[in-house]
């Protein structure tokens, strides 16, 4: 082997090295537009030319066409100017609807709507304001003066427009947020929403080690206790505020059994049940056959042999909830059918598909099953939905061939479907790589 | 015919006509082995412009030792590696096809086999990351360490693709025929 690797190395070293290929026809010109250009970009004394004269010149004529040739230029930016005035006038007045208190500096600095301003401003604050006061969950820890401002803006409507310019001064600045939960089960998730005002930073602390700088932080918290949660914002006014809601968290119970393993449920034989479960008080356990218990350890018998899924349900006192089902119980470890990914045909003719069960060549695509089946079918698809191979029969398996023809090294799909003599039915399907070996 | 001495003063100097000569007596050689490294012809064009211009820029450092033409194909071989890591976005893909290893048992090769367009070719065929890989190691003589450092890959990557890579080549060079006639000889 290694013989051979030596001899392609050398193959090419030796044939590649002088290995010549003409360039295009307009390549130089291309080249030589490039070195121009990077030379002249590269700027040194030492390469100083008539290009760099050329491109001082033209320089300084157009610095001194734009000195020489202003007014039509200044009129322009008048008008510009003016026309922004006019665009500032709408977004302050907008802006106030926006964010209250603070905007009404806005308001005094816009010339045109003036007087619609302040209405609007006062009308957006009844309406926050009816909107704390409902919630009852924004508790204010703001200066004395802020919160006076508040009641005067509810109270003095009338006067507040004549104060406008005054009342402008005072910035009102609240801690306050609300929280999606404040309690539930364990991992729980709170989503808190900033109802702060004037803030321009903010600390959220979780008390449970946690932390966040974000405005609208979301935060799980995953083990059951009582968190107080701590707002501490920066306002606008340099001072800082805080405020403080707590979140309980209830401990989610576990849910966790274990069942007799009974083979033989046609006798009438009493199937026991154990209850591991952790943290719960309520169990309601379903049987797959239409019964229920709502007994810690029930007993239970079946009418039928077969393979059932248990359910377990439990609560605890808070509502916390869990649930664990125990799929096909009472099969036992029979009745098992798994299908390989890849196989690697015989590459010098179909071959039937007829295989021995000990034959390990994976010439042939099939199933390993474990248990008797009643019921077999598979089917083979390639890409293009085309069925290329059926069988009914477990001992026949796909050789890799269609009409006579092996088939192209490609992933195909399978789907399958079938009965054991236990009962227990299947419908399965997959994919399969076809590998050519050459 | 200016000689290799006069070229490279001339070059310093950045006069025209040595430049030009220089483009003459060595694009086409520079420009085997960027084709080597690209996939498309205009691609390989565009290497050898940007690898020409450093050349010139940088031909007052050339030191002397060793030969000119290896340092310029080096530079070609590096502005190559430039370009594959800005363009790797456009080349990932590959077949299951490509990437299967094959081996040919029992062959040997002769340079007498095989024309150099027809190497070029099968170079030319192997997927992007393999063709940097197989030049690297198989054609310029670096080490994979020097290869995983200049393509910011695995070690193991490098030794792994060089493998497949030569598979892949075995394939073709196969299937140019010449080699089962070889075969055929020897059997």
């Amino acid at each position: 082997m290694s013989r051979n690797n030596l001899n392609i190395e050398d193959l090419f070293r030796t044939q590649m090295d002088s290995y010549k290929v003409d360039p295009s026809p307009g390549l130089w010109k291309k080249v030589q537009t490039q070195i121009l250009w990077k030379q002249f970009l590269s700027f040194s004394l030492q390469t100083f030319n008539v290009y760099y004269l050329a491109a001082a010149v033209a320089l300084a004529g157009i610095g001194g066409y734009l000195i020489l040739s202003p007014p039509e230029d200044k009129i322009a930016d008048q008008t510009f100017q003016s026309a922004q005035e006019l665009t500032n006038d709408n977004t302050s007045a907008s802006s106030i609807e926006k964010t209250g208190n603070e905007s009404i500096t806005g308001g005094k600095e816009s010339t045109l709507g003036k007087n619609e301003v302040p209405e609007d401003q006062i009308r957006v604050n009844r309406e926050s304001d009816a909107e704390d006061t409902e919630d009852g969950i924004i508790r204010e820890e703001g200066t004395a003066g802020g919160e006076s401002e508040e009641i005067g803006n509810q109270e003095n409507e009338s006067e507040s427009k004549e104060n406008n310019a005054k009342k402008s001064e005072i910035v009102v600045v609240k801690a306050g947020f609300s929280a999606s939960h404040l309690e539930g089960c364990s991992p729980l998730a709170v989503n808190f929403e900033n109802t702060s005002e004037n803030a321009i930073k903010y600390a959220w602390i979780f008390s449970d080690g946690g932390s966040s700088a974000e405005r609208d932080p979301s935060y799980v918290f995953d083990e059951p206790g009582m968190y107080p949660v701590l707002l501490k914002i920066k306002g606008s006014d340099g001072l800082e505020y805080s405020t403080q809601q707590t979140i309980q968290v209830f401990e989610s119970p576990k849910a966790l059994f274990e069942m007799d393993d009974v083979m033989d449920l046609s006798n009438n034989q009493p199937v026991y049940f154990y209850n591991y479960s952790r943290g719960a008080e309520y169990f309601k356990w379903d049987f797959g056959d239409n019964q229920q218990s709502i007994l810690t350890e029930p007993i239970h018998y079946y009418d039928q042999p077969g393979s059932y899924n248990v359910k377990l349900k439990v609560w605890t006192a808070n509502q916390c909830f869990d649930s664990l089902i125990i799929h096909n119980a009472f099969t036992g470890p029979e009745s098992k059918i798994s299908f390989p990914n890849a196989f690697t045909p015989n590459m010098s003719g179909p071959t039937g598909g007829y295989y021995e069960i000990n034959d390990f060549n994976n010439t042939i695509f099939h199933p390993v099953i474990s248990g008797e089946l009643i019921e077999y079918q598979l089917k083979i698809f390639n890409r293009h939905g085309l069925q290329i191979f059926e069988s009914n029969d477990i001992s026949y398996g796909w050789d890799g061939y269609y009409q006579e023809k092996l088939a192209a090294q490609a992933v195909y799909i399978w789907k399958a479907r079938g009965k054991f003599s236990n009962g227990k039915t299947f419908v399965k399907s997959g994919d399969i790589t076809l590998i050519r070996q050459y | 015919m200016l000689d290799e001495k006069e070229l490279i003063d001339g070059c310093c100097r950045n006069d025209r006509k040595a430049q030009k000569a220089l483009y003459e007596q060595y694009a086409s050689i520079l420009l085997g082995v960027c084709i080597r490294y690209s996939g498309r012809r205009d691609e390989a064009e565009d290497i050898l412009q940007d690898g020409l211009v450093k050349i010139y820029f940088n031909v007052k450092y050339f030191a002397g030792k060793g030969s000119f033409i290896n340092w310029m194909k080096k530079i070609m071989v590096n502005t190559a590696i430039t370009h594959y890591h800005r363009n790797l976005k456009h080349h990932y893909h590959q077949d299951i096809e490509d990437i299967r290893e094959t081996e040919i048992e029992g062959t040997s090769l002769t340079t007498a086999d095989f024309t150099k367009e027809e190497l070029s070719n099968v170079i030319h065929q192997l997927p992007h990351g393999y063709r940097m890989v197989f030049n690297l190691y198989a054609v310029e003589g670096y080490k994979h360490k020097e290869i995983a450092i200049m393509l910011e890959i695995d070690v193991n990557t490098s030794k792994s693709q060089y493998s497949r890579a030569k598979g892949l080549i075995r394939k073709k060079l196969k299937t140019l025929k010449k080699i089962a006639e070889k075969a055929d000889e020897q059997e």
